[in-house]
């Protein structure tokens, strides 16, 4: 009877090391795809760092880091309607970060102030067929 | 006393990982043309012409050098055409180039047909100096007094400013579709000897500086450039 209870024991042991283990690598995981992201991205090699933060979701897809960072790496490519997602996705998810605020923020104003330009224009296009 | 350590070191530990969790990148930022670069493909840049308002205008006259600025300028960006500097003086052989022409639209419109081009570039400018005296306040140590003592120097400030209007008109419209002042300033301080000696040398390297500062601000509104911008990566 004392050894069922003792394999009982050792198993439930086992596996809560193994299911801790588990966790605790994807965390080291999540943490060094992140971290090589922005290292990559320092280089300005973008493509490169959308691939890790994009690694970092399949693993953690509520992570507001990768999702902010991965907004900065489309604007810097010029995805726009990316990046704004992204941002939007991080902002939700963290809403106490001013560094995800700022990004999102600054990028809307961005596309705002094109979207203005081409109000004008069009605007001016249409009173001068008129 | 361990545990004192251990609390400082701990304090340390975090105030050093929050200062590396975020890092600073700067990003190319697209930034459109303000004005329809589509319809807007070939331009003429006309001699811009002196506006003699006020009797502080200097009597250089640099209209000639403003248009092949700009024309230089206008020429490098990949979706828009220039009329070259020749063809321009050859085609506008003739023309009084003045104020009274810069108001009259229709000759303004038709000298663009004559061009065969989109929009005219025109415009005005004024380049003048103001002399200013000033003093200067400081103070410096007196090692006999042994105290600080206040001091003056009397100086005079030279400002240099050229205001530079310019127009685009849209030839098939015959409306201007853009009417903006660059103001540029430079300034010198000038003791009395240097500053009548600034009198009589040319001024051609502020002019050309101002000149050209006045010029890109305009050629960055009308065509599409990258800017950048910083942004937060967090670790």
């Amino acid at each position: 009877m004392p050894t069922f209870f003792s394999l009982c024991s050792l198993l439930t042991a086992s596996f809560v090391i193994l299911a801790g283990c588990g966790i605790s690598h994807d965390k080291v995981s999540v943490n060094q795809y992140n971290e090589f992201g922005v290292r990559t991205a320092e280089s300005k090699l973008w493509n490169e760092a959308i691939f890790r933060w994009n690694q970092v979701l399949n693993i953690d897809p509520r992570n507001a880091k990768a999702h902010n960072n991965l907004g900065v790496a489309y604007e810097a490519l010029g995805k726009i309607d990316e990046a704004i997602e992204s941002y939007k996705r991080a902002s939700e998810l963290d809403s106490s970060s001013k560094y995800y605020r700022y990004n999102y923020r600054k990028c809307r104003l961005h596309v705002e102030r094109n979207k203005d330009g081409s109000t004008v224009e069009s605007e001016t296009n249409d009173e001068s067929k008129e | 006393m361990n545990a004192r350590v251990a609390l400082i070191l701990a304090f340390l530990t975090i105030f050093c990982s929050c200062g590396r969790s975020i890092t600073r990148v700067t990003i190319p930022i697209q930034v459109e043309s303000e004005i329809d670069a589509d319809r807007f493909s070939s331009f003429a840049v006309l001699p811009f012409v002196k506006d003699n308002a006020g009797d502080m205008s200097d009597s250089i006259d640099i209209g000639n050098d403003i248009a092949s600025t700009m024309r230089r300028r206008i020429g490098k960006h990949k979706n828009y055409n220039v009329v070259g500097s020749q063809e321009t003086n050859r085609l506008i052989t003739g023309e009084t180039i003045d104020s009274e022409f810069l108001a009259n639209m229709g000759q303004l419109t038709r000298l663009g047909g004559h061009f065969e081009v989109d929009g005219l570039i025109t415009g005005s400018y004024r380049y003048y100096t103001i002399n200013q005296p000033k003093t200067y306040y400081g103070e410096h140590y007196s090692p006999t007094r042994r105290q600080y003592v206040m001091d003056y120097q009397d100086y005079i400030q030279r400002m240099y400013i050229l205001a530079l209007r310019v127009m685009i008109v849209d030839v098939d419209s015959e409306e201007i579709m853009w009417d903006e002042k660059y103001e540029r300033t430079a300034v010198e301080n000038h003791a009395l000897g240097s500053f009548l000696v600034s009198q009589i040398t040319p001024r051609d390297t502020i002019l050309k500086s101002l000149t050209k500062q006045a010029v890109s601000e305009f050629t960055r509104q009308i065509a599409p450039h990258y800017e950048t911008e910083v942004r937060f990566l967090v670790k």
